[in-house]
This record gives C-alpha cells, sequence and structure tokens, in this order.
C-alpha cells in the first residue's frame, strides 16, 4: 500500500500539456524506489488507476492548465465528486476518480491537484521556460511532501 | 403505412451508432438497421505519408485496441521489407497482443455488458449499468478493473505505454525485453489467472437464466472466419493463433469451406460493399455473394473454427463450450462465454510466452528497404480478424491503403441480429425499454469498435421516437 501517490498526467505531444508528465518522471527519479511512494505518468487518468488510488493515504495529481499566468502554479484540496459521473469512461478527471475509489473500494484519500498555467499548447514536444521553472518548484515541493513518508 | 423506431445512440458499445426499426402496418418488425455514423478516413489520409509511418498513424484509429492496428500494420510492413523478424521479436509481438486481448475482453464483458448479465434485460434502468454494478457487485467491479489494469500495464511493461506504444516497429520490435521485466510480468499473473477463472465459474453458474437470450440473440446460421494455426497432413489440429496463422472459413455446419489460406489471397474469398445506410463496410465470402456470404468474427468464430485452444486448462473450457450445440455454437449471446475463454487462454499462453527462452534474446528487429510494393498484415484483434493491406511507390510513399477492421466483417451479421431481436421484442404502438434494451444488448455481444471500423466526439441525447403513418408521434422514450 502506498502512503502517498503522485500522478502526473497530459499530452507530451501538446507543449505544455506535457507538465505533469515530466513532474511526475522527475519526481520518480529523485525519490527512487521509496516502498511508500508510487509515481505514475499516464496520458490520461484511466478507470484502471482507481486501485492505486484507492490503496493510497494522500495523493497529489499533477496537470497543465490553460488559464492563469504562465508559470504559475497552485495546489487545491480535490473532493470526491458525490454522484459518480461515468465510471465507464475512458479518461476522468481527479474528482471522479476519487469517487470512483470511494464507491468501489470505500476508500477516500486526501487528495490536491497541482495545477501549473502553461503558455502553449501548440504540437510539439518542448515545454516553454516558465513552465520548466514551474516543474522544478512543484518537483522540489512534492519530493519534501515524499520524503516525510 | 409504415411506421418506424430509431434507437439513437447506442449505448455502452465503443463508438457511436443507431438503430432503425421499421414497423409495417399491423406493428410487425419489417425491417432493422444498425448504422454506423462515424467516418474516419484513415484509407485517405494515410496515402502519400512513408509507410514506416503507418503502424504510429494506424494506431490512432483507436485507443482501446491500437496494439492490434500496430501489430497488422507492422505485419504488412514487414511484407514491404521482405523479412523475417527474429525469433524473439515474433514471441514478444505475441504477448502484447495477448495483453490486449485479455485487456479489452476484460472491458466488455465487465463494463460493458455485466449490467445486462447481472440485472437481466428488464432490469430497472436506473441500476442496469455500471453505477448499479459498482453499488450491488463491488466484488465483481473490482475483478474488472484488476483485469483490465493486468493487460495494460504489461502492454505498458513491454512497450512503455499503455495507448499508441511505439515500441511494435517495421521488422519487429524496438527494444528486447529484460529479465526484471519478465519477472515482473510472471508476478502479475497468479491474480490474473484467479479471476479469470472466478468469473468463468460464476458464469457458467449463471447461464441457464438466458436461455432465451441464447437462443434469440443473433442465432442463425452462418459461415465463421478468422486465423488458425497451420496444419497438415501429419498436423491436421487447428489451434488458435492471435498474431499468425492462416485463414479458415467453415459453414453453419462446421464443415471447412477454405482452409490454411495465405493472407496475401484473401480477396480472392473477402467481398466488401458499401451500404448506403451506414458508413460501415459490409465485407462478405465472396464464392457465396452478397449477402449470402455473411460470416461472423471474433471471440465465437475462434472457438468455432479450432480443434482447441492450445492450452490445459482453455482447452478444458472449450471443449464444454462446444458440448453445448452440435456443430458450431451459434449463439452471438455466447460471445460473452467465447470471451471468458479467450482470457483464460490469453493468461495461460502469456505464462508459456514468458517462459521462452528465447524471449529474452537481445536480437529483436531486422532492418531492410523496401523490397516489395505490396504488403498485408492479418491478425487477430479481440473483435476478429484485421486486416491492413497497402501499396507503396518506389520511394516508401503509401499509394494506397484498405483496413478491413474486425467490426466491419460482423456487419452483416449485426444487422441480422438487430433484425432477430426487434422481430421478437419489439412489437405494437408501445415502446418498453425491456424491448429497446435487447436490441442494444445484442450489439454489444459483438463487442463492435466503431471507432475502428470507420477508419466523431459529440454527446447525443438518447431518443426514440414512434412515428405513426402521418409523422405524428405516437411514442417517445428519452434516456
Amino acid at each position: 500500500m502506498s502512503r502517498l501517490l503522485i500522478i502526473g498526467y497530459g499530452s507530451t505531444l501538446r507543449g505544455d500539456d506535457a507538465a505533469g508528465r515530466y513532474a511526475a518522471d522527475r519526481i520518480a527519479e529523485r525519490l527512487g524506489e521509496l516502498p511508500s511512494v508510487e509515481v505514475l505518468s499516464v496520458p490520461q487518468l484511466t478507470p484502471e488507476i482507481v486501485l492505486s488510488v484507492a490503496s493510497a493515504e494522500e495523493i497529489y495529481f499533477i496537470d497543465a492548465a490553460g488559464k492563469g499566468i504562465s508559470g504559475t502554479w497552485s495546489r487545491t484540496v480535490v473532493l470526491p465528486e458525490e454522484e459518480l459521473s461515468n465510471p465507464l469512461g475512458h479518461h476522468y478527471h481527479p474528482a471522479a476518480l476519487l469517487g470512483f475509489a470511494r464507491a468501489l473500494c470505500q476508500s477516500t484519500p486526501r487528495a490536491w491537484m497541482i495545477a501549473v498555467s502553461g503558455k502553449s499548447f501548440a504540437c510539439g514536444e518542448t515545454l516553454s521556460p516558465e513552465v520548466e521553472r514551474a516543474i522544478g518548484e512543484i518537483v522540489t515541493f512534492v519530493c519534501s511532501e515524499g520524503g516525510r513518508v | 403505412m409504415p411506421r418506424h423506431i430509431t434507437i439513437d445512440p447506442v449505448t455502452r458499445i465503443e463508438g457511436h451508432a443507431k438503430i432503425t426499426i421499421q414497423l409495417d402496418d399491423s406493428g410487425e418488425v419489417s425491417d432493422a438497421q444498425f448504422h454506423v455514423t462515424q467516418f474516419r478516413g484513415f484509407e485517405k489520409f494515410c496515402q502519400g505519408r512513408p509507410f514506416s509511418e503507418m503502424p504510429s498513424l494506424t494506431a490512432r484509429t483507436c485507443g482501446i485496441c491500437p496494439v492490434s492496428h500496430l501489430i497488422a500494420s507492422a505485419k504488412a510492413c514487414d511484407r514491404l521489407l521482405a523479412v523475417d523478424i527474429p525469433p524473439a521479436a515474433a514471441l514478444l509481438r505475441r504477448l502484447v497482443n495477448l495483453a490486449q486481448l485479455v485487456q479489452s475482453h476484460a472491458l466488455s464483458f465487465f463494463h460493458l455488458s455485466s449490467p445486462d448479465l447481472l440485472f437481466g434485460m428488464n432490469g430497472d434502468p436506473a441500476k442496469r449499468n455500471i453505477f448499479g454494478v459498482i453499488e450491488s457487485y463491488p466484488a465483481l467491479a473490482k475483478d474488472g478493473v484488476a483485469l483490465r489494469k493486468f493487460g495494460q500495464e504489461l502492454i505498458e511493461i513491454l512497450s512503455g505505454k499503455r495507448i499508441h506504444p511505439a515500441w511494435i516497429v517495421p521488422g519487429g520490435v524496438a527494444e528486447a525485453l529484460t529479465e526484471e521485466k519478465r519477472e515482473r510480468m510472471l508476478s502479475m499473473l497468479p491474480g490474473a489467472m484467479e479471476i479469470a477463472e472466478r468469473t468463468l465459474e460464476w458464469f457458467k453458474g449463471v447461464i441457464g437464466r438466458f436461455e432465451e437470450e441464447i437462443e434469440h440473440f443473433g442465432n442463425f446460421p452462418s459461415m465463421f472466419m478468422g486465423l488458425v494455426t497451420p496444419t497438415s497432413a501429419t498436423n491436421p489440429e487447428a489451434l488458435l493463433d492471435h498474431y499468425d496463422g492462416k485463414l479458415r472459413f467453415i459453414d453453419a455446419e462446421g464443415k471447412i469451406v477454405a482452409d490454411q489460406v495465405e493472407l496475401d489471397c484473401y480477396q480472392e474469398h473477402i467481398g466488401e460493399l458499401v451500404e448506403t445506410f451506414s458508413f460501415l463496410k459490409s465485407p462478405y465470402y465472396k464464392p457465396l455473394g452478397y449477402p449470402e456470404g455473411i460470416y461472423r468474427v471474433g471471440p465465437l468464430a475462434r472457438l468455432n473454427l479450432v480443434d482447441r485452444c492450445g492450452t490445459p486448462k482453455a482447452d478444458r473450457e472449450h471443449a464444454l463450450f462446444r458440448a453445448t450445440q452440435s456443430g458450431p455454437v451459434s449463439s452471438s449471446f455466447q460471445q460473452h462465454y467465447a470471451r471468458l475463454i479467450e482470457i483464460l487462454y490469453g493468461i495461460e499462453q502469456i505464462a508459456e510466452l514468458l517462459n521462452d527462452p528465447d524471449i529474452l534474446s537481445p536480437h529483436v528487429r531486422a532492418y531492410a528497404q523496401p523490397n516489395r510494393f505490396e504488403g498485408i498484415g492479418i491478425s487477430e484483434a479481440p473483435r476478429g480478424t484485421l486486416i491492413h493491406h497497402y501499396k507503396i511507390d518506389k520511394n516508401g510513399a503509401m499509394l494506397w491503403m484498405n483496413l478491413i477492421i474486425a467490426t466491419g466483417h460482423n456487419s452483416l451479421a449485426m444487422n441480422r441480429s438487430v433484425r432477430q431481436v426487434a422481430e421478437r421484442y419489439v412489437k405494437g404502438d408501445q415502446i418498453q425499454e425491456g424491448m429497446l434494451n435487447r436490441v442494444e444488448a445484442v450489439i454489444r455481444t459483438f463487442d463492435p469498435c466503431l471507432s475502428c471500423s470507420t477508419h466523431a466526439w459529440g454527446e447525443m441525447p438518447l431518443r426514440v421516437t414512434l412515428l405513426g403513418p402521418s409523422g405524428q408521434i405516437l411514442h417517445q422514450l428519452e434516456r
């Protein structure tokens, strides 16, 4: 059972949309094989992730946001949605995944969304400099969380 | 005057479709059609692209079964290169193909079809959905998620990504398998096998409740087609082969009509027709013409075509399955049963492949320039036989492409099934929920992937309207 689950998601082919993926990959490199930490870097949130979600105590979702000043990031609490929106879908949002975990496994981990505002989401595989900087800050923050579990 | 019932969209399937049911003056079904409303255009926009891009491009046809397209496309490209891929590459391609089979069948059975099986066709619509399954049968719902996770994780371990991996390439695969990855996959097998066996035993225990559906859901004589292992006079037994093999056609009595058909010769046996009511083409068995040449592909077809599966537990289950009917098992409802047996086979076969000493060989790719101008790749996707047929110019640019998708092969059969169910369950002026669900449910037995088969997003409210002779609304249902 992982105490801390980190899920970075987004497309690596659409510029800053990959922010969550790069953050997760770098977190995985820094934290190594800590038994109490699980890191997922995925294109989107899919139903199968619910088993990892249900077995965690704390979760960080990391994704790019299309709004806000590019390169800024925020951390907000995520609560499970009260009514399941679409457990049959191919991709979820964090609240839906948490709701699915509660319905399926009676599990209610604490969860936060780290959203980093992107500059460009055009086709491409590079991040804008401000998002790169933000990822560095996010990685440091999350790894400090990982270090305490 | 005839009346019209339309089910739009069909729920709990991959992709978008609608069903039209035509009633005559006496309220009896006179016709029914399954319309696929998506248009994709892959066969056109791939023209001019380098052939080496085809695996990656055609994988984007679908997010459910991209591995199937990668396999068939890579095989077509292998033919263009005129290479024999290294044995380890073939083993690895087989492995990832089976991982996909397991996860796709799990999605179909647990997520899409289980509400009907658990709550019955007349069950309360408020509960007869995946929410109801999670609430009332959480253990089964968890098993479905876990089995799908198993298949997806194997795909990710092997190829680096769960969806649209770039690992399957012309000439083989991009990277060899490490011992660490092999051990990780082996450790996941017992849990998956437990779920597969448990679910199969549960299904065999409840199948007696579905005698009505078995009798009337897409239960009609037809041919069946699929890949089987090569056979010979000294080795006449045909086994399952989802990656390679030869094509076999059998008739409704189980008699072999065409056998050991070389993949390059598929066009001698399969024709395609375009119907005006659907973007889904209608393949048929050419010697019998259209529509008499109706045939089915997929799990039911595969288990009808072979003498046995090829792995011990699946062989035992296959024998029990075939004993349910003299000759080929003909009811499309039995696709659910066949899927569960194939999941069992897939897990057993994955174990065998992982324990093959050659699978760790570092030699996994053959390199060459194009040496042929035409290449055909055929494999068994979860839903049935998948054909990729390419023609290139001397620079390797695509001149022409033909894709015949598993769901496409079943187009005629799906239409026949819809009509059969509609004739039995839809009558009169009033549309009842159970009737509609049965019409949809028969489509779900085929587990169609309509995104693939029409090489569109949108949400439509489900509205069924029954119109009278003058176009007045007699009855209307909305979801």
